[in-house]
């Protein structure tokens, strides 16, 4: 059964945090939401849980509308950050209340909780007497999700539910939710600020910006073929380059350089977008196939660890690039930018590029 | 810096608690339990009596305030929430007024059921001037403050909670019930000890909402002991017990509050 939302709208206080989002989630795909702060990716997870309301489109599984059924005849079931386990009932109450309000005999119930418990990973010795509070951040989270699991859903919705976490617990429960979710078929949308979280555990990425979807597609698709500045400036470690287009010449600053390929794109000032890990810095290559090259100067080198970031200056505009290995040599360099990585874009207004910066 | 404070709460607390202890005891010939022979002799009906009257309006109480607050928390409505209120504001002489007025035999409660024809004005019942007159004006006078510590801990309690309810099946009433009563259980607590208190310690409204027959509440009897009897060392007794009673009541809260 796949789940379409239709020209959903939501309006707060006469203001627009979610504007025609139009979305098919395939049955038992994972779909990931991401986008900054307000972006209006937890309002749309909480109108498909029912708990917002909306001010206008549809929400239809398969056959049946549920744009209007309150939340608990959806059968959706919801993580969130904060885990929300209850802290007067213990665990096995937690996760059995669910089942409880369905009427189930006592014997299942038991049965049903034990078994989820397992497959997330819970010890089940004691559930009965121990409460949430005495489990870690992680396996509290764990808990959560086999309260969401145990009732089987149509659609599971987690809102943030690693960011209360440390970054190895992270990691860690990434794979396991992901493997969860795939052992039980589940349909599942998970909303995030962290693109790495996005782009590793999903089916489908869908980049949030102002209450819209900006771009919906495969974790590759929305990485490689960006469709606005937007989801190119948000995902990845990315630059941008303010390019002039004049007479059929592109400029940066005092460099100009010949491109056929881009006179689709509109308009006089552009936005050149390149992500750090793609582009070469040398001190005695002049060209490269296949790039655009320009002198630059190389401002500092700082190593991150896993290797190198620099910080190079092309004609008064910054750019961050990365490198496994330490750059040998300083100053002025050439600096070559993949052409089929390059993403130009016809520039932002002042305003739209503050909200975005924001 | 804390001397001040420590200095009020002995003069104005400690100071007059010791001084009615004391008078209880103190009999014409030295020191006794006389002064509370003669309380439980006389009164240990009303004592109980005040006791049930208490517990009796604080449950009612506690069911609407619930009730309410819940509703409150769910959907706001400052409408409602002003509306009950109000009551915070009307001193308790004006509550027992008012309740006389709404339920005397040929009070606006009668008149309007005698209107509808659900009673016979030559022989209407009469709520005031009975038990159920004083439980319905202190549990009346009392639901606001009770509606406001009740809303402030309903309030306090993460929508997330809620929501992971709402989400998996379960109705307000429930979620109520279930979720938001006992995570807020500290705080109902501490609402019913201390409103137990005021109402233990009521007196305006049991002498105007009260019979003249049969059992008083404990402040009533206080009363009549110091104007009729001139008897101050049964009046500090009943003082001293009631005070007793609330004392078990305020040990409760302060348990549960150092438990959270």
């Amino acid at each position: 059964m796949d789940i379409r939302i239709q020209q959903l709208q939501k309006l707060y206080q006469d203001k627009p945090a979610l504007e025609n989002i139009n979305l098919v989630l395939q049955p038992g795909s994972f779909t990931a939401i991401v986008g900054p702060s307000g972006c209006g990716k937890t309002t749309l997870i909480r109108a498909l849980a029912g708990l917002v309301p909306i001010n206008g489109g549809s929400i239809i599984y398969g056959e049946e509308d549920v744009t209007d059924l309150p939340p608990q005849h959806r059968q959706t079931a919801m993580v969130f950050q904060n885990y929300a386990l209850w802290p007067h009932m213990t665990v096995f109450e937690n996760v059995a209340y669910g089942l409880k309000l369905r009427k189930l005999a006592k014997a299942e119930i038991e049965q049903k909780v034990m078994s989820i418990l397992e497959k997330v990973e819970i010890d089940t010795s004691d559930l009965k007497k121990r409460h949430p509070q005495q489990y870690s951040g992680g396996q509290q989270q764990r808990i959560a999700l086999a309260r969401a699991l145990v009732l089987e859903p149509k659609l599971l919705l987690l809102d943030e539910p690693l960011s209360n976490l440390d970054a190895k617990v992270r990691q860690r429960l990434r794979v396991e939710i992901r493997r969860i979710q795939q052992d039980l078929g589940i349909t599942a949308v998970y909303v995030t600020h962290d693109q790495e979280e996005a782009l590793s555990m999903a089916d489908q990425v869908v980049v949030m910006n102002k209450g819209r979807i900006e771009q919906a597609g495969t974790p590759e698709e929305v990485y490689r073929r960006p469709a606005s500045y937007f989801v190119a400036h948000f995902l990845g470690n990315s630059n941008t380059l303010e390019v002039i287009r004049k007479d059929g010449d592109y400029r940066v600053g005092g460099q100009s350089f010949k491109m056929a390929e881009w006179l689709d794109i509109k308009g006089e000032n552009l936005q050149l977008v390149v992500r750090g890990e793609e582009v070469k810095c040398s001190f005695d290559q002049p060209s490269m196939t296949g790039h655009l090259t320009f002198a630059g100067r190389l401002r500092e080198s700082l190593f991150v660890g896993s290797g190198y970031r620099h910080w190079i200056e092309i004609e008064g505009q910054n750019l961050f690039i990365e490198s496994d290995s330490k750059l040998q040599g300083t100053g002025s360099c050439y600096v070559h930018l993949p052409i089929n990585q390059c993403f130009l874009f016809a520039k932002q207004t002042d305003k739209e590029a503050r909200e975005i910066e924001a | 810096m804390a001397l001040p404070a420590i200095f009020i709460v002995g003069v104005l607390f400690v100071y007059p608690f010791f001084l009615s202890l004391m008078n209880s005891f103190k009999v014409k010939d030295g020191w006794g339990w006389d002064h509370y022979k003669t309380v439980f002799e006389l009164y240990t009906g009303d004592l109980l009596y005040t006791v049930w009257i208490s517990v009796a309006s604080l449950a009612i109480l506690l069911v609407f305030g619930i009730l309410l607050g819940g509703y409150l928390r769910f959907r706001h409505n400052g409408w409602i929430e002003f509306l009950f209120k109000i009551p915070l504001f009307i001193p308790f002489v004006v509550v027992g007024h008012a309740m006389r007025v709404l339920l005397a035999p040929n009070g606006t409660l009668n008149a309007s059921l005698a209107a509808l024809g659900v009673i016979d004005l030559q022989n209407p019942p009469s709520i005031a001037f009975s038990s159920a007159g004083i439980i319905t004006a202190l549990a009346w006078k009392n639901l606001s403050l009770a509606l406001l510590l009740l809303m402030g801990a309903f309030r306090s309690i993460d929508q997330n909670f809620i929501d992971a309810a709402r989400n998996i099946g379960a109705n307000y009433l429930r979620i109520l019930f279930t979720v938001m009563v006992p995570m807020a259980k500290g705080s109902i607590a501490v609402s019913a000890v201390l409103i137990f208190t005021s109402m233990m310690g009521s007196f305006s409204i049991p002498m105007m909402l009260g019979t003249t027959e049969g059992s008083q509440m404990a402040m009533v009897d206080l009363y009549y002991q110091i104007v009729y009897q001139n008897n101050y060392g049964a009046a500090n007794a009943i003082g001293v017990i009631s005070y007793l009673i609330s004392m078990g009541a305020a040990m409760y809260y302060l348990r549960t509050v150092t438990k959270r």
